[in-house]
């Protein structure tokens, strides 16, 4: 796991903000989301998630070079962590990103 | 083979030992019957202790040698195991060799004491036997100290109380580790956190992040400045609100809380503590309670560079 890579969605939008980031990414549209359906429902073209400091700067690791090793220690050396202390964080806030569609982890199967 | 590696200090439930520095403590046990704490690195558990007091003196050496010869009736082609030579002085062990490493189980009786210690080492890939013997030769029961305290080290926190007081819960939590301990005569309590990443969190004065931690059954007297390990930090003194079995009973809650930041480890510290107190008495951290900081914390980079460099051992 440590050795797998994290990769970030091509289409996510990254804004800078005060105390953090907002991520944008694009969502498709349902195909049975058509007039006069789309008239009422609410749509958005995109879904926005948040971020606090600690996820922008996770994500900012994450390049596509680093593996997730890699990320752990770089967070972990700008904040003065021990490897484990660094490691549930960044961790947890993979998960996140990973289940709002923000990060991809590819090379999973390397569990050395 | 162990690198050139910083070994670090772990005193646990009057247990102490002495282990690398990117071995770190990853669970521990609150209860004693056995007590037992583990160890892992980035990647594995490397050490498991585990101890109990004991009224008898057992036949360690009959009790590996038992275990080895059950192992070696039902042995399987997947594992060895043999009795362990050289294991450092006092213990008995044995390792079990895997196709992918060595597992050393090791058992020490400490007389003095009378507490029955077991270790069970990992060693993924090659064994590292100075380290190994280093390992095992530095645990022992620390006691007490002189002046009747005892020292706790583990999880980032260094620190000093009575050894009348015993450890109730820990909680290690993301960049937040806490330690509640109880005890003394009119059962007071303190807490001790140890929380990073405070660019993140502290917004807001040390003192006004304080006062706000108070709990809701406590109402804050006064607050003020604390000069904590040469930092300046905040006091807050409160008191607990009034119950009619407290006020006929052993006195009113009272309750000092100081937290202060550390510049060096990037950390601020808060020191909880509560008492009962009668009259006019105010109360104040005890003398025997003292939390260290301003230790650099190891960098996970320069852990992994040692672990790649060859070298001795240096403390």
């Amino acid at each position: 796991m440590l050795r797998a890579v994290p990769f970030v969605n091509k289409m996510a939008r990254v804004t800078d903000e005060t105390g953090g980031a907002l991520v944008e990414i694009p969502v498709r549209r349902p195909s049975w989301l058509v007039p006069p359906l789309s008239w009422v429902l609410p749509y958005s073209s995109h879904k926005r998630v948040r971020l606090d400091e600690a996820g922008r700067d996770v994500l900012r690791l994450c390049d596509g070079r680093r593996c997730i090793e890699d990320v752990i220690e770089e967070f972990g050396a700008m904040h003065k962590l021990s490897f484990r202390e660094s490691q549930l964080p960044v961790m947890q806030l993979m998960r996140n990103l990973t289940e709002r569609g923000i990060l991809a982890i590819a090379g999973m199967e390397d569990n050395k | 083979m162990s690198g050139m590696q910083d070994i670090d200090r772990t005193c646990w439930k009057g247990i102490e030992l002495e282990h690398p520095a990117d071995w770190e403590m990853t669970r521990a046990s609150l209860g004693d019957d056995p007590a037992s704490c583990a160890f892992a690195d980035r990647r594995y558990e490397r050490l498991k202790l585990q101890w109990r007091a004991l009224k008898y003196v057992p036949d360690l050496k009959d009790v590996i040698e038992r275990r080895r010869q059950e192992d070696q009736d039902g042995e399987s082609s997947d594992w060895r195991t043999e009795r362990l030579s050289g294991a450092a002085s006092g213990w008995q062990a044995l390792v079990r060799r895997f196709e992918g490493g060595h597992v050393v189980h090791a058992g020490r009786f400490f007389d003095d004491a009378r507490i029955l210690m077991q270790a069970i080492l990992v060693w993924p890939g090659k064994r590292d036997r100075a380290l190994e013997s280093r390992v095992l030769a530095s645990v022992r029961p620390a006691g007490d100290r002189p002046a009747g305290s005892r020292e706790w080290r583990a999880m980032g926190i260094r620190m000093q109380i009575a050894s009348e007081f015993e450890l109730l819960d820990y909680s290690a939590d993301a960049g937040r580790i806490g330690w509640t301990f109880g005890g003394g005569k009119r059962r007071a309590r303190l807490r001790v956190e140890r929380i990073a990443m405070p660019r993140y969190w502290l917004k807001s004065p040390l003192r006004d992040w304080l006062s706000a931690r108070v709990e809701p059954d406590y109402r804050w007297i006064s607050a003020g400045e604390a000069a904590v390990n040469g930092h300046t930090g905040a006091r807050v003194i409160s008191r607990g609100r009034l119950r009619a079995a407290r006020v006929f009973g052993r006195g009113r809650p009272l309750g000092v809380d100081v937290a202060w930041k550390c510049p060096v480890e990037e950390r601020v510290y808060h020191v909880r503590y509560r008492d009962m107190a009668s009259g006019r008495e105010t109360v104040a951290l005890p003398d025997h309670v003292s939390v260290e900081c301003c230790h650099e914390v190891g960098s996970p980079r320069a852990e992994r560079a040692a672990n790649v460099a060859g070298g001795a051992v240096r403390q």
